[in-house]
């Protein structure tokens, strides 16, 4: 007997794979759909009879199976289902990395986590425009479903402020001075809000990186190595870079690199071979982890 | 002076500085309290410029006036750079405005040294206490102490700042004499032992900015920064003397600076930048003392200098082959780690992974370990170097990572 399980969400999923277990059937005999099939859904007698009990896991394998599931990849399910059921039958290894499923499970953990970290460092908010209920706004596109996973973390730092975190498909975020909402559906004044701020400039913000910048290291690779070029076209430091860059490159005078400001160029600059980029893995403060 | 045009002096000067770190500071938050700013105990960088450094902090001078005359340092008294100054509110206020933008963790903040070193430190902590008491904030401090400072106002400082820290700038005293002639090892490494002090005899005794329970000064322990390049310090009395700080003084970090040529620099220090590299390979051998248990002279193996073209660890195993090849399903999990190619993380994956079954090489292929640097150093279930590994000297010309060619000729 073969089985195809439909899960929009982990909550889907995890009562069918818990069903199938019962019923079973082991991972080779079950394909998933990332499709919800309502129709299907609803009807709880499609799922087969259960003829044992279980799945029996460790706690923390569950809360790694619902992290590994914000990962928005194709497929996301059937590696789930395998190494649920390679562990309830006892084969722990499938938990690790260095295991051909564990290695992946992991990856995926490592993917969603990286993918918060990044939401905390790289969210800007701005100022919200008059007549809204709100102090601060803010837009940002993760990659993968994390949104529930970094309201505490902003609550935590705005204290009292009520504030607006928007995705463009993941719903929003929203504290209100006490608690943090999740919102399936931001307000369209609310969304269209912090869309257009995301695109504002901050001037003194500008001129700060600017002028923390150090022309004697340029090196634009370790800057796209720490922050994924996703992230910074969609600040206001990724245009501003470019015009440091140049700025830079064609020896233009420190107090005109801080300005930040576009070169005027008078005449052709000189041909000039790009300079040597050091080999430099890392940067102060962040020695490589893992040579 | 207009606010943004002292912003774009203030930081310009603050820029040689490479500590930018925001973590080790306790937990806090503001959740439904007055105030602004949480700590999580971990560092995030807010974005990263063209150089390829992190900008978790807003890091600024107070002020770029300065009674004193470092040779390396572009705010010496003799430099004619434009000069500015914050002041107090206007640090808390940008403070504030970048920290609730989610620009930044915190504040970092240094000052050149005006009128004496207790009017200035006394400047550097009113910005703090400001921050701390009239502002409730709870983001990351971190404020740079200036040595000849009176030891009450270094303790003071600890009482807001999650870090204080003071820079060595030169790991040895006839460099600072020559090129910092007010300044001296032994003032600053007194005054790292005021911090170090205060930080364990303080502990019980002291409230904390929110009044409440006793906490530790500078509970996020004190960094400190070396240039490396300004003088003829070679390696070896670089890492020595950081070894001794993280023993006297229990520092949580030493940064490492690439001497950056400032405009219109004195004849005392040179035109040219070391290579980065260089940089590059005293933060690799400082990562492994820190957290491998290597020992600086282990690492250099009677040398002075650090290889340019090997990693510090791989240079090392190829020093010392007798100690392999280890066996990955037998060896404690220390050793692993000394093996090149193979992180601290991984050593323990391999360890947690060893005790289901046997470990073999594929596994650190998934791992992600390095493992064209690891292969000639490993046993595993199924897999052994060759009898006929070649010797150290041409594993080191295969392994070599390729230095770029005008670097080389410096330092
Ligand atoms: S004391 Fe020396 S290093 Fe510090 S700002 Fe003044 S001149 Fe620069």
């Amino acid at each position: 007997m073969s089985w195809t399980g439909h899960a929009a969400d982990f909550n889907a999923w995890r009562d069918q794979a818990r069903a199938l277990y019962r019923a079973q059937l082991p991972p080779h005999q079950v394909h998933w759909d990332d499709a919800a099939q309502p129709s299907l859904l609803s009807d709880g007698g499609n799922l087969p009879a259960p003829v044992r009990a279980g799945p029996r896991v460790p706690k923390t394998l569950l809360a790694q199976l619902e992290r590994a599931a914000a990962c928005r990849i194709e497929q996301r399910w059937n590696l789930l289902y395998r190494v649920l059921w390679r562990v309830a039958e006892g084969d722990r290894s499938a938990m690790l990395a260095g295991d051909a499923d564990g290695s992946q499970l992991v990856q995926r953990l490592t993917a969603v986590r990286r993918e918060v970290h990044h939401m905390h460092a790289f969210v800007r908010f701005q100022p919200a425009p008059d007549g809204l209920p709100l102090d601060l706004i803010g837009w940002h596109q993760p990659r993968h479903q994390i949104l529930r996973w970094v309201g505490d973390h902003f609550h935590g730092r705005l204290g009292r402020r009520r504030w607006l975190l928007a995705t463009p498909d993941d719903g929003a975020l929203h504290g209100d001075g006490e608690q943090v909402h999740w919102l399936a559906q931001c307000p369209p004044d609310w969304a269209s809000a912090a869309r257009g701020a995301a695109g504002e400039g901050d001037p003194m913000w500008e001129r700060y990186f600017s002028s923390t910048f150090n022309p004697n290291r340029l090196n634009p690779q370790a800057q796209l190595r720490h922050m994924p070029r996703r992230f910074l076209a969609a600040l206001p430091e990724g245009a501003l870079s470019a015009r440091l860059i140049q700025a830079t490159r064609r020896g233009a005078a420190p107090e005109v690199v801080r300005s930040g400001a576009p070169l005027r160029i008078k005449s052709a600059p000189p041909a000039e071979a790009e300079p040597a980029e050091p080999h430099r893995d890392n940067q102060a403060g962040r020695a490589d982890k893992d040579r | 002076m207009e606010l943004i045009a002292k912003l774009s002096l203030l930081a310009d000067a603050a820029k040689y500085d490479a500590s930018c770190a925001s973590s080790a500071a306790p937990k806090r938050n503001s959740r439904n309290r007055e105030g602004l700013g949480a700590s999580t105990g971990g560092g995030i960088c807010h974005s990263y410029t063209p150089d390829g450094r992190c900008v978790a902090l807003l890091k600024i001078l107070l002020t770029n006036f300065c009674l004193y005359d470092c040779q390396y340092c572009i705010n010496r008294r003799s430099s004619d750079v434009p000069r500015a100054r914050f002041s107090v509110d206007e640090v808390v206020r940008l403070t504030l405005d970048f920290y609730q933008r989610n620009y930044v963790s915190g504040l970092f903040l240094s000052s050149g040294i005006i009128r004496s070193p207790d009017y200035t430190m006394e400047q550097l902590v009113a910005v703090a206490r400001s921050l701390r008491e009239q502002h409730q904030f709870r983001g990351y401090i971190h404020l740079k102490t200036i040595p000849e400072a009176d030891p009450a106002l270094v303790a003071a400082a600890g009482r807001y700042a999650d870090r204080v820290s003071v820079n060595i700038e030169l790991p040895r005293q006839e460099g600072l004499q020559r090129l910092a002639p007010e300044k001296s090892l032994s003032t600053i490494h007194s005054a790292m032992g005021v911090i170090h002090q205060a930080g364990e005899t303080h502990r019980h005794a002291t409230p904390s900015f929110s009044g409440r329970k006793p906490a530790r000064l500078a509970p996020a322990g004190q960094s400190t920064q070396m240039i490396v390049g300004a003088d003829d310090s070679s390696d070896a009395q670089v890492l020595t003397t950081a070894e001794n700080l993280y023993q006297r003084f229990k520092l949580r970090r030493v940064y490492y600076s690439a001497y950056s040529p400032i405009p219109g620099a004195p004849g005392t220090v040179p035109h040219q930048p070391p290579p980065l590299l260089r940089e590059h390979r005293l933060y690799q051998a400082d990562h492994l003392i820190r957290l491998y248990g290597f020992g600086a002279g282990e690492l250099l193996a009677g040398t002075t200098t650090l290889a340019l073209d090997l990693d510090p660890k791989l240079a090392w195993a190829l020093n010392h082959r007798d100690q392999f090849p280890v066996d990955l399903n037998l060896a404690p999990e220390q050793l692993i780690a000394r093996v090149p190619g193979i992180g601290l993380r991984s050593a323990q994956r391999l360890v947690m992974l060893r005790r289901r079954r046997a470990v073999c090489f594929d596994d650190l292929v998934r791992l992600r370990c390095v493992v064209r640097k690891a292969q000639p150093f490993i046993v595993t279930r199924d897999y052994r170097p060759s009898r006929a590994e070649p010797e150290s000297a041409r594993l080191a010309r295969q392994l070599r990572d390729p230095v770029p060619e005008q670097l080389g000729l410096w330092g």
